[in-house]
């Protein structure tokens, strides 16, 4: 069986259910909707992150469906990424985040766990300057203004 | 265009929790967006212990230049965002100062949880005016009104005279009331070391029967960890325990004395009295069979819902005749097991393998059992269910999510030894070890909702439980005396539990025929796709009470201990570094 997802500029996506339902929301939508053939609209996706979200959930349809685990703590859970997960995850920053945004909405827990440790581990590490190129921003601080955060936070500085 | 602070504020944290503090300290310099992320969670949590012999410390060394830099940089800052701190942990008396600032601007009031572990008290006899150190802290508790989680540790003490001691002890009582006084009610869980020797006989002070404290209505956990039982019916504790009156769960420490000083009636009236709420019970300690049984009869109406007892007999009891948790405080928690949802023993063997059964086969509501050892190594029984024991008779406990019991006497199948013509002949045979093992499976089976098993309990460098380990090459380790063996292989009827669709932890161990053969492997993937098999080294931990943070920060010296506030202006750093 299939299902048509509308990204919010109008393009129709024909998924399999299956596929569709690895995210939560349409899952929930569906059987509300029940055995309605009509497309399924979201207004928060556009088209291109969409085929990357409906990429992922193609490639996991296979997944055992995660059961929420009692200790959420992620400083406990291992950093290592899948391969394949990586691979997708070699995006533009900008892409990465409205993955992580599409993830969240969607309520696809496996993705945005992903793009969460992706982040992170793009910013381990890093030097403000580092950081900043890593994610196209540009630095709104006068140096007066980075010295004093600086040694604001210098207790925070015990690596 | 997504940005960072597009990303609401849960996938934020998400992303902050799995960074360390070092990269949020640059994170908050990349630009004033990213300031306004991360400089909130940076702040949330301040984490000032230290162990000066130790390599514990977490920021302590910039602490220190920090909080002296002659710009007062340190002081600035935090009255700038001491607003934002939630979690506090502080060592150092002379630290906890600084927090507790006489603005009302970024004071430190926001606190859910506050850490506070005593420095060691200086050797100068203290003054009769109350020590700074326990000023700050009530004025600390004073200010932070929407304080959930208060956890005092007293550290090593000092080894003083009988004089200072009684001096000491005198100077206690009042600033005990002063900073019990000023708990604030929003409390959600209070953990106390209260530990002071019994020792010395000196003082004569008496506590006073009542002194007024604040009604603690959202206390629902209290957490006494090195109580020492002396007076027990007249000390703060049983003063605590009347101004809370939905407290949910209790931790005891408990000593030997406390059979020959404590007030029996007193404190089980007491807890009946004030405590209706009272479902959860830990017990840490040694102490003898009847106060064990004294303890858990304790209770109100209701019954026990969750039962924790660490039992910790030192070595050298073993032989004198002391005997610990034994058949009475056995018979009284099986009492409790029309209630019962939890049941943690650690290292009591006194709860032998019949009443492990019996509560297996009374207990309707069980959702956890765990029999495994104790901390530390002293402790090398743990209590374990008999094969024998476990055939006889049906379990009604099918709630049950959590099993982590050690199952023995299972007969030892003589097929995995090498032909010995010296063997001894009672070893049974292959058939009756596996009609054996099938029989345990079965009764595992019934265990519809079962999320773990641990049948496999030895320590990680202790052999004395586990079963004779067969080596590929045909060779043998023997063990010494246990005739444990479940082994985790279909001949032995590991299959019927591929229907227990919850589990998700298993250790059964035994004989490496079993996960290490292929049939099994294939069928472990098959059925038992989401299962991890725990490590052998990996302990179990009580998910009821969880671990005290940072209690191996604390030393447990038999030397004379105080409550956090005996101490009087200890200096963490050198010479003049008090500031105000």
């Amino acid at each position: 069986m299939t299902v048509i997802l509308v990204s919010s500029d109008n393009q129709d996506f024909k998924v399999d259910k299956e596929v569709a339902e690895r995210s939560i929301l349409i899952k929930n939508m569906l059987e509300d909707v029940g055995e309605s053939d009509s497309p399924i609209p979201l207004p928060n996706v556009t088209a291109a992150v969409l085929t990357k979200v409906i990429e992922y959930c193609e490639h996991h349809r296979n997944d055992p469906v995660q059961v929420p685990e009692e200790t959420d703590d992620p400083r406990k859970r291992s950093n290592d990424i899948e391969e394949w997960d990586m691979k997708f995850m070699q995006v533009d920053q900008e892409m990465l985040f409205e993955i992580i945004l599409a993830a969240n909405y969607l309520d696809i827990k496996p993705l945005l766990d992903v793009g969460c440790k992706t982040v992170a581990n793009i910013i381990k590490g890093k030097t403000p300057e580092e950081i900043r190129k890593a994610f196209n921003i540009v630095n709104d601080f006068t140096p007066e203004e980075e010295a004093q955060i600086k040694k604001e936070n210098e207790w925070a500085e015990d690596r | 265009m997504a940005v960072y602070s597009d990303l609401p504020l849960e996938v934020q944290e998400k992303i902050q929790a799995r960074l360390s503090q070092y990269d949020l300290t640059n994170c908050v310099r990349v630009s004033h967006a990213w300031f306004t992320c991360f400089n909130p969670y940076l702040w949330r949590s301040f984490n000032l212990c230290l162990r000066p012999k130790k390599e514990t410390a977490q920021g302590a060394a910039h602490f220190k230049t920090w909080i002296q830099a002659s710009d007062n940089r340190g002081q600035l800052a935090l009255r700038k965002y001491g607003h934002l701190i939630q979690e506090l942990k502080i060592r150092c008396c002379s630290s906890l100062v600084l927090f507790v600032t006489q603005d009302v601007d970024g004071s430190c009031c926001n606190l859910r949880e506050l850490t506070f572990y005593s420095g060691e008290a200086t050797m100068s006899p203290v003054d009769s005016n109350l020590p700074p150190s326990s000023a700050a802290l009530v004025q600390l508790l004073q200010q932070n009104k929407s304080l959930k989680s208060l956890t005092l540790f007293a550290e090593k003490g000092l080894r003083i005279g009988k004089k200072d001691v009684f001096r000491r002890y005198v100077h206690c009582i009042s600033t005990w009331l002063q900073w019990m006084e000023a708990l604030p009610e929003s409390l959600e869980t209070l953990t106390l070391d209260t530990w002071w020797s019994d020792r010395t006989n000196n003082f004569n002070q008496e506590w006073p029967t009542s002194f007024p404290l604040p009604v603690l209505s959202r206390l629902h956990s209290l957490r006494f960890i090195g109580v020492k039982d002396r007076r027990l019916n007249n000390d703060p504790a049983l003063g605590l325990l009347k101004v809370c009156p939905n407290l949910e769960s209790l931790e005891l420490s408990v000593g030997w004395n406390l059979e020959t000083t404590l007030d029996e009636e007193s404190f089980v009236q007491t807890l009946r009295e004030f405590c209706p709420k009272l479902t959860a019970l830990k017990i840490e300690g040694s102490s003898s069979d009847r106060h064990f049984a004294l303890l858990i009869n304790s209770c109100s109406v209701q019954g026990w819902k969750s039962l924790t007892i660490g039992e910790g007999r030192p070595r050298s009891w073993k032989n004198s005749g002391k005997a610990g948790f034994g058949h009475l405080a056995s018979e009284a928690l099986l009492k409790h097991a029309g209630t019962l949802e939890h049941v943690r023993l650690q290292s009591c063997d006194g709860f032998n393998s019949a009443a492990i059964q019996q509560l297996l086969c009374t207990a309707s509501q069980l959702k956890r059992f765990h029999a495994v050892f104790g901390n530390g190594t002293d402790k090398v029984v743990a209590p374990g269910l008999s094969a024998r024991d476990l055939v006889q008779s049906d379990w009604v406990c099918t709630e049950l999510e959590s099993f982590a019991c050690r199952i023995y006497d299972i007969p030892r199948p003589d097929n995995a030894l090498p032909s010995d013509a010296n063997a001894d002949p009672t070893l049974h045979s292959m058939y009756e070890s596996l009609r054996v093992q099938k029989q345990i499976y079965e009764r595992l089976a019934t265990l519809t909702k079962l999320r773990e098993l641990v049948v496999d309990l030895r320590n990680q460098n202790d052999r004395q439980f586990g079963p004779t380990m067969i080596l590929q090459n045909g060779g043998f380790i023997r063990d010494s005396n246990e005739l444990d063996g479940l082994s985790s292989s279909l001949d032995s009827g590991l299959d019927v539990l591929k229907s227990l669709a919850a589990l998700r932890t298993v250790r059964i161990g035994g004989l490496p025929r079993g996960f290490w053969e292929e049939a099994e492997q294939r069928w472990r993937w098959k059925h038992w796709p989401l299962v991890r098999m725990l490590p052998p080294a990996e302990y179990f931990e009580d998910p009821v009470w969880p671990p005290v943070p940072d209690l191996h920060l604390i030393e447990s010296t038999p030397a004379v201990m105080f409550p956090v506030v005996y101490c009087s202006g200890y200096h963490d750093y050198d010479t003049d570094s008090e500031s105000d």
